[in-house]
């Protein structure tokens, strides 16, 4: 009985006494666990499943507790590592004093249980609390137009126990691998093993820099929309890459540089700061490396999503310059009977629901994306690879009925004159449109509303003398591009009076009678499409764009979470290695003020490289997240700069508050050796 | 002239809430001349390690004075006594106490740098030291890399670089072998003969037997001393051996 129970209590007494370096172990399991858990049991839920785009927010709340999964994996197995090392010493001693391995390995595993115990208790018990929290998050930010109730889930703690004991099971099999190598001498010793210094690579050195400057590089010439979105991954795994070799390999060519410089090595500060780096800078600089990258992704993560919900608006006003715009599409060149019919029966439907519509406007159009030659006049229709988007125009056509109905005015156009607008670039004067030669007559502005186009190519809108000059244009392009030429359809687009609720009940009403009573068969003609501002907005933009900006949110803790930890045991491992070359360096001479200016030069060195690479990766990484956000429909480049400074600010604060409270550990550790 | 003398000092360790007193040092005095090699013995808790802090101005003396070249420790401020040290000591201890990530050059230059020494100054100091000690061919090697007689012999050249009044020695011998311990005991002699004031504080009757001079303490007091004279190192090593027998034996003061 007394021998069982020997085990357990060993393992007790180990954390108790281990208590300092296993407290942010603990809580970062704690918090690995409950945020886990949270992803899975919000993921699961079914009321948020029922929500307005519930699938949307489901599938992003499941790919973001796959990355938690993977960082807490990483980040346990690191901090159980580093723990280990500074163990080692323990472990000898119970070789020595007769514990066979076994031994310390049932101890071993007693720890774990602890541990497994102790974060999965704390890790539910937060998860319960934040959860809550998280339910009155999402509910505010889908401004209140839900009935969300996040009850308890058992199934997402069964999926938390059978991931995070996986996790800890990795962690002691790594654990009893390393006792099992060890001899009791060398665990004794362990830590005051030399590490040897390291080599000076410079093909590795050189290839960071040459990977960094090639990521950089992709997303500064970013020039649209495709390339963002295909060259997205690999710029980042370029800069990973390089990150981790200019700070692995760089960086050790570097201090030897300084170290050849015997100028400025000889000086008190420099030789303690610049050999001290260099000597372990083979082990820190993967950690450095890696705060680094966590640094950056907390930024471009945060910043982006924040960027999108906080412009979701104006997002949804550009994709919907009008509150409704239903299409009718002709059938050939022949417009369809009863589209009058159609829109009369849509007039009705709003004033049932005691709405007015305001600023309606009819009108055939076409519209289509070529190609134009290099003079400027030239439409190329022909079907070829690798056309860049500034070489592209985008023609919206419309008819001269139309045009002069909706502004009220009469146009006087000559045999082969058509009006036209701009939005950019040089104005165009001659248009060939295969046989068709057009004389352009540009128009200030044009009043009929924007188009809907997310990708920016250049715009022209044009206004043909009647409908068979339309309908030939459409023909001349429907010939050339098939089943991928733009359709000639009627539309009508207005906007509504009254609250925001009240176009969201109308809106409804509008496409329900679009979807299921207008049709070939009916009296109404089919309408292909009905584009509706407000139930767009609550069933496809916002669910979508918040619950990005809360998995965000949620990703951004994490990191800091795990940035956190990693500066943490990065200066506790780093505390325990220098305490014994500090008392020597006070023994041979060196003053106490001296040995804390030393260490504060080093430390800040160090710690501040992975902040300002990160701050220089997050600059770099703007050209193209600006393309990318562009894809999501926000072209606000001042809403995006303002909210990657105001991230980085808040960023860089919570760093230096990291900073201070984990270089207090240190100083403690150092100062403590010398008694 | 006495370039090192040691008056009447005490040294009492209180437990931290004032329970037990131990006494360290009763009553310590002796004076050592310029150019002298002094060996202190004595066994296990006699008090060597206590007087040789207290000589190193790495504690301070409950009673009593250190007098360094005629300025008193006592009266030096807590702030200047590293430079003091840096400037007026030079230390050996057993386990060497090398920096593992300096080559045996930085380390040498350490106590240089830290004193804020040119780098011109210093290259000229390090040669004839390492030439004198044999290490000049192993200088950009790195502790982990030599022998411990290499290392101590680095750690010797790191005490000698700043010309201090004294060298301060802690056990040196008791990390080496006996090939690596004779070779440190010539250089030591050597070096002595050179000029430099050495203290030794040792329990090997090989090392000792090196010194000019050889002090006894035992209960925190000077108990015996022998002057070698002009006898050569074994009849030296002799009279300590008969010395410590006696000491071992229970004999009286000056038996």
């Amino acid at each position: 009985m007394r021998k069982l129970a020997l085990y357990p209590k060993l393992a007790a007494s180990a954390l108790r006494k281990n208590f300092r370096i296993y407290l942010p172990y603990l809580l970062a399991c704690a918090g690995t666990v409950m945020m886990f858990q949270m992803l899975v049991a919000l993921g699961l839920d079914e009321s948020v499943a029922r929500l307005n785009g519930g699938t949307d927010i489901v599938t992003t709340l499941s790919l973001g507790a796959v990355v938690v999964a993977i960082f807490s994996a990483i980040l346990l197995f690191y901090t159980n590592g580093v723990i280990i090392r500074h163990r080692k010493k323990e472990f000898g001693l119970y070789n020595i004093l007769g514990m066979e391995k076994r031994h310390i390995a049932l101890v071993l595993m007693w720890e774990t249980l602890y541990t497994a115990l102790i974060s999965f208790a704390a890790g539910a018990a937060g998860a319960l609390v934040f959860t809550k929290l998280a339910q009155m998050i999402i509910v505010r930010m889908l401004h209140g137009s839900t009935d969300l109730r996040i009850g308890f889930n058992p199934v997402s703690l069964m999926v938390t126990l059978a991931l995070f004991l996986g996790i800890f099971l990795l962690t002691l099999l790594k654990n009893l691998a390393v006792i099992h190598r060890s001899r009791p001498v060398e665990l004794l010793h362990s830590e005051s093993m030399g590490e040897r210094e390291p080599k000076s690579r410079w093909v590795l050195a050189m290839l960071g820099l040459i990977l960094l400057a090639a990521g950089y590089a992709m997303s500064i010439r970013t020039a649209d929309v495709y390339n963002a979105l295909t060259n997205f991954f690999i710029a980042v795994i370029l800069v990973i890459f390089g990150t981790y070799f200019l700070f692995t390999a760089f960086s050790i060519v570097f201090l030897k540089m300084l170290r050849r410089n015997k100028r400025y090595y000889y000086r008190t500060n420099h030789f303690v700061s610049v050999s001290g780096m260099l000597y372990r800078m083979k082990r820190n600089a993967m950690g450095l490396a890696s705060i680094c990258i966590l640094s950056t992704m907390v930024l471009v993560t945060v910043s982006t999503t924040f960027c999108l919900y906080a412009g979701l608006d104006d997002i949804v006003n550009g994709m919907h310059p009008s509150d409704v715009i239903c299409k009718v599409n002709y059938e050939g060149t022949r417009q369809p009977e009863n589209c009058e019919a159609s829109w009369a029966r849509i007039r009705e439907i709003v004033a049932e629901q005691g709405l007015k519509i305001e600023n309606e406007q009819i009108y055939d159009t076409v519209s289509f994306t070529t190609r134009i030659e290099d003079d400027g006049a030239t439409l190329d229709f022909g079907v070829r690879e690798g056309v860049k988007v500034d070489e592209l125009l985008t023609i919206r056509a419309f008819q001269l009925d139309d045009y002069e109905r909706i502004t009220g005015t009469e146009v006087e156009l000559e045999p082969g004159e058509a009006l036209a607008w701009c939005e950019s670039g040089e104005p165009i004067e001659r248009l060939n449109i295969s046989d068709l030669h057009l004389k352009l007559v540009p128009i200030d502005g044009f009043p009929i509303l924007r188009s809907q186009d997310t990708i920016e190519t250049r715009e022209l809108a044009m206004v043909l003398p009647d409908a068979e000059m339309l309908a030939r244009v459409y023909e001349i392009q429907k010939d050339a591009y098939g089943r991928f030429a733009g359709s000639l359809h009627r539309d009508m687009r207005f906007d509504l009076s009254g609250s925001a609720d009240e176009k969201y009940e109308c809106e409804q009403a509008v496409r329900a009678f679009a979807n299921k009573e207008s049709g070939t068969n009916s009296k109404y003609a089919p309408i292909s499409t009905a584009s509706c501002r407000e139930v767009d907005y609550r069933t496809d933009y916002l669910p979508l764009y918040a619950s990005l900006f809360f998995i965000g949110m949620f990703l951004g803790f994490l990191f800091v979470m795990v940035t956190v930890t990693i500066i943490y045991y990065k200066q506790v491992s780093e505390g325990m290695d220098d305490a014994g070359r500090f008392e020597i360096m006070r023994k041979v001479g060196m003053t106490r003020t001296e040995v804390r200016s030393s260490i504060r030069s080093q430390v800040l060195t160090v710690f501040f490289l992975p902040l300002l690479a990160a701050a220089v990766h997050t600059a770099f990484a703007f050209p193209m997240m600006k393309w990318l956000l562009l894809a999501f429909g926000m072209s606000d480049t001042m809403l995006y700069a303002r909210s990657t400074l105001g991230c980085f600010g808040v960023f860089a604060i919570l760093y230096i508050a990291v900073y201070l409270f984990t270089a207090r550990a240190y100083n403690r550790i150092v100062d403590g050796a010398r008694a | 002239m006495a370039i090192l003398d040691v008056q009447h000092v005490q040294k009492i360790y209180t437990t931290r809430f004032g329970g037990s007193r131990v006494q360290a040092l009763t009553d310590v005095n002796f004076k050592v001349e310029r150019g002298e090699y002094v060996a202190i013995m004595g066994e296990s808790g006699s008090g060597k390690t206590t007087l040789l802090n207290i000589l190193a101005a790495l504690d301070r003396p409950t009673s009593g004075d250190v007098v360094l070249n005629g300025r008193s420790l006592n009266s030096i401020k807590d702030k200047q006594i590293s430079a003091f040290r840096r400037d007026n000591l030079g230390f050996v201890f057993q386990d060497f106490n090398l920096l593992d990530n300096f080559s045996l050059r930085d380390n040498i230059y350490l106590p240089l740098v830290l004193a804020g020494r040119r780098v011109t100054d210093m290259e000229a100091a390090i040669n004839p030291i390492a030439k004198m000690l044999g290490i000049s061919e192993i200088l950009e090697k790195y502790p982990y890399e030599v022998s411990g007689g290499q290392k101590q012999r680095a750690a010797v050249a790191r005490a000698l670089i700043t010309k201090p009044q004294l060298v301060l020695a802690d056990e040196p011998t008791g990390a080496l072998d006996s090939r690596a311990t004779d070779q440190l005991l010539e250089l030591f002699s050597r070096v002595n003969r050179s000029g430099q004031t050495i203290l030794m504080v040792t329990h090997s009757v090989r090392a000792a037997s090196h010194a000019s001079r050889v002090l006894f303490i035992r209960d925190g007091a000077i108990f015996h001393q022998i002057y070698r004279g002009d006898g050569t190192d074994e009849m030296l090593y002799q009279t300590i051996s008969d010395t410590l027998t006696l000491l071992a034996t229970g004999g009286e003061k000056n038996a």
